[in-house]
């Protein structure tokens, strides 16, 4: 099967997230929370609109969204309204964006 | 590479990035500073009222914040949200911003609704917009980017939210220090 043409395809950007709280909290229950805010805010359409994907990267509690180019405003503001993982306080923050994952990875995972 | 570095000095200068805070704890103006803030004004030290109606006929106040707290149900054709065309007159005459709390989204049951009517109300009459966390602990305080996203949410233009957290902020507070309603903007 051929490719799809690369006019055709989506415009991604990718969130760069750090997760500041005072144990650490693990990463699967980040994830889930995450899900869960963004499809509490944004709803079942928007979620389809924005074609969420949580990476698999965790580093000192950061990690990296892929998301549709239109809805970033949206997940970002929906990161700002987690208040707790784990039963844990926290604070998410987003430190940047990106279109280039490997330049994403290289600015803002790596430096600390 | 120096004109790269001075190019990125000014634009820090420009876009100053002010945070308002509920609690004077140092805790705060650390984090803040982490989180990418220039500056954390603990609350007392501007003229703020909250939900607080009267306050519009007042030149001494600086920002009117969380009006939509106002109590009771939405109306059938419009949302109870605390402002309405007269009293973005009068906060237009007196010179009055409208602070939207962050800090009240994070709780039980928030209004985005309500800010959005109000956004609305506050462009047409060209009110001043405020965006702030109003955080009484650190677990409050959010980016200065990720309220600017939250303020596009409720339907702030780019630079209406770009100016909510920097620019209307500074005006504030030179009003504050022009007629010299406060003595001076002490950092925490």
């Amino acid at each position: 099967m051929k490719h799809l043409l690369p006019t055709l395809k989506e415009k991604n950007r990718y969130i760069v997230f750090e997760v500041i709280s005072d144990k650490t909290v693990s990463k699967d229950d980040t994830f889930n929370n995450i899900k869960e805010v963004c499809y509490g805010f944004i709803g079942k359409l928007g979620m389809a609109e924005a074609g969420l994907v949580i990476l698999n990267f965790w580093k000192k509690q950061r990690s990296i969204i892929k998301i549709n180019y239109k809805s970033v405003d949206k997940i970002r503001a929906a990161l700002a309204l987690i208040t707790k993982v784990d039963n844990q306080r926290v604070v998410v923050r987003s430190l940047g964006v990106s279109g280039i994952l490997n330049k994403a990875e290289k600015k803002f995972m790596e430096a600390i | 590479m120096f004109r790269k570095e001075k190019f990125k000095s000014l634009l820090f200068i420009i876009n100053s990035m002010i945070d308002i805070v509920v609690s004077d704890k140092k805790s705060l103006l650390e984090f803040g500073r982490r989180l990418g803030y220039s500056n954390v004004i603990y609350y007392k030290e501007l003229n703020i009222a909250f939900n607080d109606i009267k306050a519009f006929e007042s030149k001494k106040i600086d920002i009117i914040a969380s009006l939509e707290r106002s109590s009771g149900n939405d109306f059938m054709h419009y949302r109870n949200s605390g402002l309405n065309q007269v009293f973005c007159k009068l906060a237009k005459k007196n010179n009055i911003a409208v602070g939207f709390n962050f800090s009240d989204i994070l709780k039980d049951k928030p209004n985005i609704g309500r800010m959005m009517q109000n956004v609305k109300l506050c462009r047409k009459y060209k009110v001043n917009m405020v965006l702030a966390s109003f955080a009484s602990n650190v677990y409050e305080m959010r980016n200065p980017k990720d309220l600017m996203s939250f303020g596009k949410c409720i339907g702030m233009t780019d630079k209406e939210a770009k100016d909510a957290v920097s620019v209307n902020m500074e005006e504030v507070i030179r009003k504050g220090q022009n007629n010299g309603k406060i003595e001076g903007i002490r950092k925490l």
